[in-house]
């Protein structure tokens, strides 16, 4: 039969019990408000019972209690919806990239408006047509020279735009790369720790927080896979190769791509094989980078390069002020390039706005030359100057659109899909201080237990056996 | 489901972060008051944009184009009323000199005017404009015409047969000038200044007997194929007159879909800009209310 020295043991059982609870729900409100932080919270459960040795039982109960202990921290936290977050919130890092980076090239266009390529074209074709008007005059010619020189000068600016936030969208690929290799390094690193610890029988619940955020943020970068063995590693895969296995990773080099302008290539390195990205922000950014503005950039200079062959074809056939003809009106070859020729520069009168020589009165090979607007170029795939540029403007808005509608789309399924997670994980504050009160209680009655065993044994100890002294 | 601070917070900035956007998107719309500010705002309507502008502007061009036609129609329509002008002068002369009574030195005071028709007709034919010359085809920066003095004086053309062109709508040119040439049908006829310097020469000679039989028919003649180009002259003007209507209409349409497209409807903007702020500014009281109190704030 326990004695009073058995109760005060279940006395002290009690108060580490609740003290540790108490320390548990402290660092829970300590960590509220971190990112990635999982609430955790002690099981209690009853000590094994004392068993009075007795041959028959007559006299006595049975089983007797010894008190509370505290047998795991747990850890909340639901996996499942890990997976979800994870797989929706690279979606969201590649839609969100993507419709940024749109933007950005929506601005360089600056259509619709009277600053982009379009505005431009036309004022080439009017100012054209203002020379066939008043060929002899030198004004046209003069007003002609500038607003070609302005078309170039858009074309080439729009050129160099182009192929600046390619060279910063490579920049940031490469850095995201490098920035994927570290969080591998650090999930190996982790992986290991948290083995370990499992092997000794702890559990490291901030260990785990910190490798499941990691994940959450290696899953913006790009598309992962994990799967968790049963040594607590996480294995990380991106395509089908692991990046994190076990306490191992494999990194990925960086090449230069000489068959895609020297941009970066992702390889495995050691495997030789490309890594194959279908999210993430690294998604994104590639599919930016390699397909909208490398066809933009391709356009343009298609664009470009049939407009001068054009111009240049009929503007050789008339004749300048001066008799002469075979001169160019353009000189380059492509979007990069494209210059009003020197010598027109220097005397417009030299502009073929006649298609005999000697007849300063005739301006029809300037008209020709801006009827080109309304001629199909089988270059252009059949469509004039102006519609293939509009063409081009209107595909980037859809993908914008496109791109906008996704990202929003993405960051509500991935808020819903948080909120749900926070329900699971995140502390409540209103909850812990219940909890904490609770636990105050607690602590402070089996104080008060420990107070009452002390009378007891204070009264067989020091008061018994003195009666009539 | 358990809600908790952090999802609280992390709502309310969601929330708060969507009006902002909303805000914001009214608000550029109002500053700029246009409702397509990238492409991606709307696709099509951006297209619809650019392929309307440059239609505008093509408008915008055929209008310069047969104003400035228009200029040249009316300077040589006048030119042509001077030529005829001085034709029907040089007929009355004509008659008056036929009448056989006339002694010669009324006659050779005739003649005298004639010729001075005869250098003002040549003066007409080599009208400027903008110090161009009108009739001489593509050769518009020489006169076209010179004469030489006589006996008899011979006026030559030294222009050409090329057309000065408007376009004046996709693909349709129209020619804006009167070439020498025609004013100066080639011989066997005798063009108008050879006439006048055949009247001038009979009035000296006293050859009436021609002036009525030749003359006075022959200037009779040109001044028929004057009122011919003068038609031909009047029609064209015609023609633009009736260009720039049609195309004036089509403009306007043109400018309405155009504004249709682009331009935010103010209205419209402002309600929701009133909406937005207004959850806006609930959102904003809402989040106060909630977000602060906790079980902390009542437990002693």
């Amino acid at each position: 039969m326990p004695g009073t020295f058995g109760s005060l043991e279940i006395g002290r059982r009690s108060l580490q019990a609740h003290q540790q609870a108490l320390q548990t729900i402290g660092h829970n409100i300590a960590n509220a408000n971190t990112p990635g932080y999982s609430r955790q919270a002690v099981t209690m459960a009853a000590t094994d019972p004392y068993t009075v040795p007795s041959a028959v039982r007559a006299a006595t109960t049975g089983q007797v209690g010894t008190g509370v202990n505290v047998t795991s921290i747990k850890r909340y936290r639901e996996s499942f919806l890990d997976t979800q977050y994870r797989n929706e919130n690279s979606s969201l890092g590649r839609w969100e990239t993507r419709q940024e980076l749109l933007r950005q090239i929506e601005g360089v266009v600056m259509e619709p408006g009277e600053a982009g390529l379009r505005s431009e074209l036309d004022r080439f074709w009017q100012a054209l047509q203002a020379v066939g008007n008043n060929p002899e005059l030198l004004g046209p010619r003069a007003e002609l020279v500038q607003r070609a020189q302005g078309m170039a000068e858009t074309f080439r600016h729009i050129n160099a735009q182009l192929r600046t936030l390619r060279s910063n969208i490579d920049g940031n690929v490469r850095n995201e790369a490098r920035e994927i290799n570290e969080l591998a390094t650090q999930l190996a690193d982790l992986n290991r720790q948290i083995a370990s610890s499992l092997a000794i029988g702890d559990s490291p619940n901030d260990l785990r927080d910190r490798r499941d955020q990691m994940l959450d943020q290696l899953s913006k970068l790009v598309d992962i896979s994990t799967v968790e063995d049963s040594y607590g590693n996480v294995n990380v895969f991106i395509g089908s190769v692991g990046l994190v296995q076990g306490q191992d990773t494999n990194q990925i080099a960086i090449v230069n791509d000489a068959a895609n302008n020297n941009m970066a290539k992702l390889q495995w390195s050691g495997l030789n094989m490309d890594v194959r990205i279908a999210g993430g922000k690294l998604a994104g950014q590639v599919t930016v980078r390699d397909n909208t503005l490398s066809q933009m950039i391709g356009d343009l200079n298609t664009l470009a390069g049939t407009l001068i062959t054009e111009v240049n074809a009929i503007h050789q056939g008339g004749y300048g002020l001066d008799g002469v003809s075979g001169r160019d009106f353009f000189t380059g070859t492509d979007a990069a390039t494209i210059a009003v020729d020197a010598g027109v520069i220097a005397d417009p009168s030299t502009i073929a706005a006649s298609k005999a020589a000697n007849t300063p009165g005739d301006g029809s090979n300037a008209i020709d030359m801006a009827d080109l607007r309304f001629a199909s170029q089988a270059a252009l795939g059949n469509t004039t100057f102006n519609d293939f540029n509009r063409a081009m403007v209107t595909q980037l808005g859809v993908d914008s659109q496109e791109a906008i509608r996704m990202s929003d789309n993405q960051t509500v399924l991935v808020n819903l899909i948080d909120n749900q997670r926070l329900s699971v994980s995140a502390v409540s504050i209103d909850e812990e201080m219940t909890n904490m009160v609770k636990m105050q209680q607690g602590y402070a009655a089996a104080a008060r237990f420990i107070t009452a065993i002390d009378e007891l044994i204070d009264v067989v100890v020091n008061r018994m056996g003195i009666v009539g002294r | 489901m358990r809600v908790t601070n952090q999802h609280l917070a992390k709502d309310l900035m969601y929330n708060l972060d969507v009006l902002t956007r909303r805000l914001d998107r009214d608000q550029t719309q109002l500053a700029t008051g246009r409702q397509i500010l990238y492409p991606g705002d709307d696709p099509n309507g951006t297209s619809n944009s650019l392929q309307m502008r440059t239609e505008l502007n093509n408008i915008v061009q055929y209008r310069r184009n047969m104003e400035d036609g228009n200029v040249w129609l009316t300077a040589t329509d006048a030119a042509l009323e001077q030529l005829g002008t001085i034709l029907q002068r040089a007929r009355e002369l004509a008659v008056a000199g036929a009448n056989s009574v006339n002694p010669q030195a009324a006659l050779d005071a005739i003649a005298e005017e004639v010729d001075h028709l005869l250098e003002g007709s040549v003066q007409v034919v080599n009208t400027t404009r903008d110090g161009r010359f009108l009739f001489g085809g593509h050769q518009t920066t020489a006169p076209p015409f010179t004469l030489t003095a006589g006996p008899p004086p011979t006026v030559t053309y030294n222009g050409d047969s090329g057309q000065i062109e408007r376009e004046i709508d996709q693909g349709q040119r129209l020619s804006v000038n009167v070439t020498g040439d025609r004013i100066l049908p080639p011989a066997p006829a005798g063009n108008l200044f050879d006439t006048l310097a055949q009247l001038a020469s009979d009035l000296r000679a006293g050859n009436t007997g021609n002036i009525s039989t030749t003359v006075i028919a022959d200037l009779e003649t040109h001044t028929d194929a004057l009122l011919g180009l003068r038609a031909e002259v009047g029609a064209k003007m015609n023609r633009i007159e009736q260009n720039l209507q049609r195309l004036g209409g089509i403009e306007q349409g043109l400018q309405t879909w155009v504004s249709q497209v682009e331009d935010a409807d103010l209205a419209r903007v402002m309600i929701d800009l009133k909406q937005a702020e207004a959850a806006h500014q609930t959102a904003l009281a809402v989040g106060a209310r909630i977000v602060p109190p906790t079980l902390v704030d009542f437990l002693r």
